[in-house]
């Protein structure tokens, strides 16, 4: 399946970068097949990468916050990276409100920010490890069972 | 090592392609584009032949036609060289979705000979941007006009018409107050905030005008 806007796989995080020109057409089909890979297993964050737009206008900016919210949903963060200074300027000089998004300078910063946020999460893996022990202890049962077989 | 050996015409493109490329990109273009349209290093005006194998270059290294007809746009600054050109009023018609891409690269272009700072491009761009899908998903078809205007300061006016069937909740949409579907209901109102007059009429059924400007 090709896509127009392609979607990067890193650790458990997507990454997207946007380098193109976006026609409303494209927002929407990138909207879709952003939904769809979130949906797949092992997938925390999210980098929309902006440094390559040059045009940030009422319909593009409610379209991202949209993805954050479809993938706040999923449980997924969203990071906006590489948003220039103009179009900075011009979001805010337009009254557009952003504030629930969380940006970075760049991809870097974005995947760095992403990765805390994991660890900061640690409390969640600690749990799964118990689950993990427990359902090894199940395993061997089944082990067992099968051998009794 | 290069740089001390550059003419003064090579350092011009340079500056320009090194804000679309990393440097020693652009560094490559520039003598490759040379070489290939055999210009002489001497010459102080960027030939036909040299611009062709400039952007041809580029289109390697940057993607995005946007990016690349800005380019085109500042390198003809450069190719008429004190020879003043006068920007041209151009109407744009807005029927399909691809005549809004059409429309933000045409503007950009314009502002660009006009000299706008970097800024206000992206405000004049944005504006255009909301107008035309305005035309184009209320209305259906329309155009938009780009007039430089020269007296009594220099700046742009940009016209957008239709006849659509009319905005019934204007003061509405102009005080904020609205919530619109498929955007932050902020398009017409962050036209306003951006440019230096903003006038509107519309009447039901009749079809709607935009008339902004923006000084330099």
């Amino acid at each position: 399946m090709s896509r127009p806007i392609p979607i990067i796989r890193f650790k458990s995080m997507l990454i997207v970068s946007i380098q193109v020109e976006l026609s409303d057409e494209l927002v929407v089909l990138l909207r879709d097949d952003l939904a769809f890979e979130m949906a797949q297993e092992n997938v925390h964050g999210l980098v929309i990468e902006v440094s390559g737009v040059d045009v940030f206008d009422s319909y593009i900016a409610c379209s991202v916050r949209d993805i954050s919210l479809v993938a706040k949903m999923m449980g997924v963060e969203t990071v906006l990276a590489g948003l220039d200074s103009a179009l900075a300027i011009t979001l805010v000089e337009m009254g557009m409100d952003m504030r629930g998004m969380k940006t970075a300078l760049n991809l870097e910063e974005a995947v760095d920010m992403l990765g805390e946020l994991a660890t900061s999460n640690a409390f969640d893996e600690h749990i799964s490890e118990e689950q993990l022990l427990v359902e090894s202890e199940l395993s061997e049962d089944d082990d067992w069972a099968l051998l009794m077989e | 090592m290069y740089m001390q050996r550059q003419t003064n015409l090579e350092q011009k493109i340079f500056a320009i392609l090194s804000t679309y490329v990393s440097n020693i990109t652009a560094k490559s273009l520039v003598r490759t584009a040379m070489k290939q349209s055999r210009s002489s290093a001497i010459a102080a005006d960027i030939s036909p032949a040299l611009e062709q194998s400039l952007l041809s270059g580029l289109k390697l290294y940057c993607p995005n036609p946007s990016k690349i007809n800005r380019c085109q746009a500042q390198l003809k600054t450069l190719a008429t060289g004190n020879k003043k050109v006068i920007p041209k009023e151009e109407t744009l018609f807005i029927t399909n979705e691809d005549h809004i891409l059409v429309a933000r690269r045409r503007t950009r272009q314009l502002a660009i000979e006009l000299g706008f700072a970097n800024t206000t491009q992206v405000s004049l761009v944005t504006v255009v941007s909301e107008l035309s899908r305005n035309i184009w998903r209320y209305a259906g078809a329309g155009r938009i006009r780009l007039e430089p205007i020269f007296a009594p300061k220099s700046g742009i006016r940009i016209i957008a018409i239709d006849n659509g069937p009319g905005i019934p909740n204007i003061s509405e949409i102009l005080d904020g107050q609205y919530q619109s579907k498929t955007g932050m209901g902020l398009g017409l109102l962050g036209c306003q905030r951006l440019m230096d007059q903003f006038e509107i009429e519309t009447n039901a059924g009749l079809g709607t005008e935009v008339r902004v400007l923006k000084y330099l």
